[in-house]
């Protein structure tokens, strides 16, 4: 290798480095068939969440936080009191207690009372200003339109590239990646000329056609040097977030075997910075160096300065005070202590505390009760917040007991589906699951050949259908051909939504033969565990949730929502099985909890489950309510009538709390368990709108109290647990899971714009991934604003997760300690911590820093039975 | 000191969070590695405190440690990368010499 390869090699190394380092701005953004909640912020979880809210303030001119009106709206509502807001203001400023009272006009007012009227009465500062990119500083700069042109143009281009399974004809040269796919047909695309005019094309022609040099090179031409590279790709990133989130993800998240094209983050920036400089070269012979602007665009500080000006005013005012320049010079010198995003941070504040103190209100401190009785059946959920009220409705219907545990039961697979080509992975995506697991008839011979013929004929037949559609031609043929079988299907699906059109087809449910999940290893095949592996999984989904007593009938119970005409279904699905419906992992969580093998190994280990036990497993659909069981067939007949009981309760449960959500979702109630098959319903139903806390513990502590869909709740023994696995385990994943769906569903309500997926009837679903709003442009990230809001009015609380831990405090903190992870969440603010050692004493708060305080509400007056978690 | 018949190369060690492997992984193979192992779950202590091992359920929270080995020449550029990444991601990168017996894998 020469001298200059090494330097190229060289460059191209760090070049890569800074690109991965840049992309901390956007969030991974998963393919739309297994839509997964990320924190929008989450690679800026380094630092603490003020910090990464400053940092997308910046990048990506967003909004971290509701606006002060919508606040002040919520407080006129009650969701916040005048005490929330006193005791806020003071934990975001805790010297402001020992400011000096402000004379006015021969009154004395705190520095508190100032904020307060501020926070409540004070203007607004503008909204934040993004940076801009290199192209957008230079003297003659590139202006909002033609940085728009060149995000539309990039946006089709990455369009037509990413495609995974929808276009018959694919681009050619993807093999080359983003950026050398383009640069190979680019001589052929006339809107390239229009976009940066001959000469930019023809300095286009000259530039190397790998992504790494090309993006090398068009950065020396714009000049800008190495130390400044992060920050010019943060803000190029930032221009098309979307397509960054999927670059980002294709970078770090995609599975080896992912069969779609290359789709790199430096493949993106080498062909927007290229595009943005071959524009600038088009229209000058000499760009770069002096000719940049040396201050960003981008100045909170000047405007937050003219912003003081009108605070002070309003809140001279609002105190009455006379025209003294020394009382508003008084009064801007304690408003100078609270800039815009401390403001924000109170009122943020003020809202979290309301709802802790609301929540732990409804669990105070009691002598626990143990269980006497042995529970007619018990039920596990996930810790969906959406299990809260089906749990509550069932237990209230007989001696049940249920319990929380993440929906992909602990067993991480790649679920192969009878007759299915695919294995599609079932667990959370912080989990590579390594295994397996087919679904196989249960007996041999039986009606599973035909069953598969006939199911192989349909896949043919709808192969055939949408090829058809995708073709140039075919399509006119098709609309002849199958117009009069499709226009009655599409009119009385629209006339009667709700109405389940039969298969003719014979693949329907009613025709599947029954089937069972092969969990145990087969030779020659990587399908199924061990006996070892079967154990461990055993052991750990009973001890992770404190499992000692066991009911003759245990229901393992995962979820899914079916809706029609919804790209964002997998969004409503189980985000611990990766966005995937949950009845499998139910399947192989009780397969594996009935086997014998497993059972005679856990008695020796000293987890013996009675003989008379049996997990059957089930599957919650969350859009109608519904609990279908599933391996009926496999459950011994001593069990049927135990079960015939618990599916009539539940079956009640499901109507109670379908009638529940009824009250929660605008249209008409009597519709509600139909809404999923509706295909004009865009709210088929909340999903996990309105989620804010998270508690971990016995049911005890929860049981029979309204949470109102609001709470995840993991069950939890501590006695049980004396080294603390069972809790670093749920601390460490569901957890840190739960924080992603609760910071998605934060960003998507205060900043639909930025980190939401904006209007759902204008989606256009694009090659299988993601969804544009249009027919070009940027990917959407996030959750449609429809899932989160009515109208103008977010139906989601937008609050900063809070863990409410049964659990010695000392082994909560221990746990912290020596998890990454947990320190840079819980330390840095995204998850706030309440902790007690048991259900006997008061529950103690932790500060970010780590000091433990004991809780006393804001306000004296909250009593159990005047609280409600619905939210206002 | 070289043992017969054996190759002088360079050994690099990279431990980062387990969320920076892939990243990693394109910087051993943007610089002309030829192949690196990665062992998920490392657990020590260090400049920034305790990190707990393999944990249930989170294959990213914990640490990992990359190994790839290649000629000498190829170092410089490698480790020019991993340093830049590391000015945001904690994270130790060791160099040291080692020897192979089958060189053309690592060229």
């Amino acid at each position: 290798m020469s001298i200059l390869d090494h330097e190229t090699a060289s460059r191209s190394v760090s070049l890569l480095a800074d690109v991965s380092r840049a992309t901390d701005v956007v969030a991974p953004l998963w393919p739309l068939t297994g839509f997964v909640a990320v924190n929008p912020l989450g690679g800026l979880q380094r630092s603490s969440f003020d910090d990464a809210a400053r940092s997308v303030r910046r990048w990506l001119g967003a909004r971290t936080h509701l606006d002060l009106e919508a606040f002040r709206a919520d407080h006129a509502r009650g969701r916040t009191t005048d005490t929330d807001l006193r005791r806020a203001i003071l934990t975001s400023d805790p010297s402001l207690g020992s400011v000096p009272d402000l004379p006015v006009d021969g009154r004395a007012v705190t520095a508190l009372e100032v904020v307060r009227l501020d926070l409540l009465h004070g203007p607004q500062a503008p909204a934040p200003q993004r940076e801009v990119t290199a192209g957008q500083r230079l003297a003659v700069p590139v202006t909002d339109a033609e940085a728009a042109a060149i995000d539309a143009y990039l946006g089709a281009w990455c369009a037509v590239h990413v495609d995974e399974a929808v276009a018959a004809w694919h681009a050619p040269d993807r093999e080359r990646g983003l950026f050398g796919a383009w640069h190979a047909l680019a001589p052929h695309d006339r809107r390239l000329t229009r976009l940066v005019g001959r000469r930019g094309r023809a300095w286009i022609a000259g530039q190397p056609g790998r992504a790494e040099p090309g993006l090398d090179r068009a950065l020396q031409t714009l000049g800008i040097d190495d130390d400044r590279r992060v920050d010019e790709f943060r803000a190029q990133l930032a221009r098309v977030p979307g397509w960054a989130g999927y670059a980002h993800w294709y970078d770090e998240w995609a599975p080896a075997d992912h069969p779609g094209p290359v789709f790199r983050s430096v493949e993106l920036l080498a062909l927007r910075v290229t595009l943005e400089t071959a524009l600038v070269a088009g229209r000058c012979s000499r760009v770069g160096g002096a000719s940049f602007r040396t201050q960003p665009v981008a100045d909170d500080a000047r405007a937050e300065a003219q912003t003081l000006e009108a605070r002070t005013t309003v809140v001279v005012d609002r105190l009455g005070a006379s025209d003294d320049l020394r009382i508003a010079a008084d009064v801007r010198q304690v408003l100078e202590r609270f800039p815009e995003h401390r403001r924000a941070a109170a009122w943020l504040t003020a809202q979290e505390d309301n709802f802790r103190d609301r929540l732990l209100t409804l669990m105070p401190p009691r002598v626990p009760t143990p269980d006497t009785e042995r529970p007619a059946a018990q039920a596990v959920f996930c810790i969906d917040v959406r299990s809260e009220g089906l749990r509550r409705h069932l237990e209230a219907l007989g001696p049940y007991q249920t319990l929380g545990f993440a929906g992909f039961f602990g067993v991480p697979m790649r679920w192969r589906a009878l007759g299915s080509a695919v294995a599609e992975a079932r667990a959370p995506v912080l989990v590579v699951p390594r295994h397996e697991i087919a679904e196989r008839p249960q007996a041999e011979p039986d009606g599973s050949s035909s069953y598969l013929a006939r199911r192989r004929a349909t896949n043919g037949a709808v192969e055939a259908f949408h090829a058809a559609k995708r073709g140039v031609g075919s399509p006119f043929a098709l609309a002849e051909a199958s117009g009069w079988l499709a226009g009655p299907v599409a009119l009385l699906r629209t006339l009667g939504p709700g109405i389940r059109l039969p298969g003719a087809d014979g693949t329907g449910p009613a025709n599947r033969p029954p089937t069972a999940a092969a969990v145990r290893a087969e030779q020659d095949t990587r399908s199924g565990f061990s006996l070892e592996e079967r154990a461990l999984f055993a052991e750990t989904i009973l001890q992770t949730m404190g499992m000692h007593h066991f009911a003759p009938l245990v229901v393992l119970c995962g979820h899914a929502s079916r809706t029609v005409n919804n790209p964002h279904a997998s969004s409503l699905d189980c985000g611990a099985c990766g966005g995937a419906p949950g009845g499998a992992s139910a399947r192989v969580a009780a397969a594996i909890l009935n086997d014998p093998e497993v059972r005679d190994l856990l008695r020796e280990r000293g987890l013996a489950l009675p003989e008379d036990t049996w997990f059957v497993a089930a599957e919650h659909e969350t859009v109608s309510d519904t609990v279908t069981i599933l391996d009926r067939e496999l459950v011994p007949d001593e069990h049927l009538s135990a079960l015939s009981r618990v599916e009539h309760d539940v079956a009640t449960a499901g109507r109670r709390l379908a009638e529940e959500r009824a009250r929660r979702l605008p249209g008409d109630p009597a519709k509600v368990r139909r809404r999923g098959s509706d295909w004009a319903q865009v709210r088929p139903e909340w999903g996990l709108a309105g989620n804010a806390a998270f508690v971990v513990g016995p049911r005890s502590i929860t049981a029979e109290l309204d949470l109102a869909s609001r709470v995840f709740l993991h069950s939890y023994e501590a006695e049980g647990d004396p080294d603390g696995a069972a809790l670093e385990t749920i601390m460490t994943a569901p957890l840190v899971v739960g924080q992603w769906i609760s910071a998605q569903y934060y960003f998507s309500t205060v900043d639909p714009d930025t980190f939401g997926a904006g209007d759902k009837t204008l989606h256009n679903p694009i090659g299988g991934i993601g969804v544009m709003l249009g027919e070009s442009g940027d990917l959407e990230v996030g959750l449609p604003m429809q899932s989160v809001a009515v109208g103008s009015r977010p139906v989601h609380e937008p609050l900063r997760l809070l863990a409410v831990i049964q659990a010695p405090l000392d082994r909560i903190e221990v746990i912290i300690g020596r998890n990454d992870v947990l320190r840079e969440l819980i330390g840095g603010g995204w998850i706030h911590v309440v902790g007690r050692s048991s259900a006997s004493e008061r529950w103690s708060v932790r500060s970010p820093g780590g000091t433990w305080t004991t809780w006393w509400p804001a306000e004296d007056d909250l009593v159990p039975t005047n609280v409600t978690l619905e939210v206002p | 000191m070289n043992w017969h018949g054996l190759t002088p190369m360079a050994k690099i060690e990279v431990i980062v969070d387990g969320d920076q492997v892939p990243v990693v992984r394109d910087l051993f193979l943007g610089a002309g590695a030829t192949g690196y192992t990665a062992l998920g779950g490392v657990s020590g202590f260090g400049h920034s405190g305790y990190h707990e091992g393999r944990l249930h359920f989170n294959d990213r929270a914990g640490l990992a440690m990359l190994i790839t080995v290649v000629p000498t020449e190829k170092v410089e550029s490698l480790v020019a990368g991993v340093r830049r990444l590391l000015e945001d991601h904690h994270g130790v990168v060791f160099v040291s010499e080692t020897q192979v017996s089958r060189p053309e894998y690592f060229s």
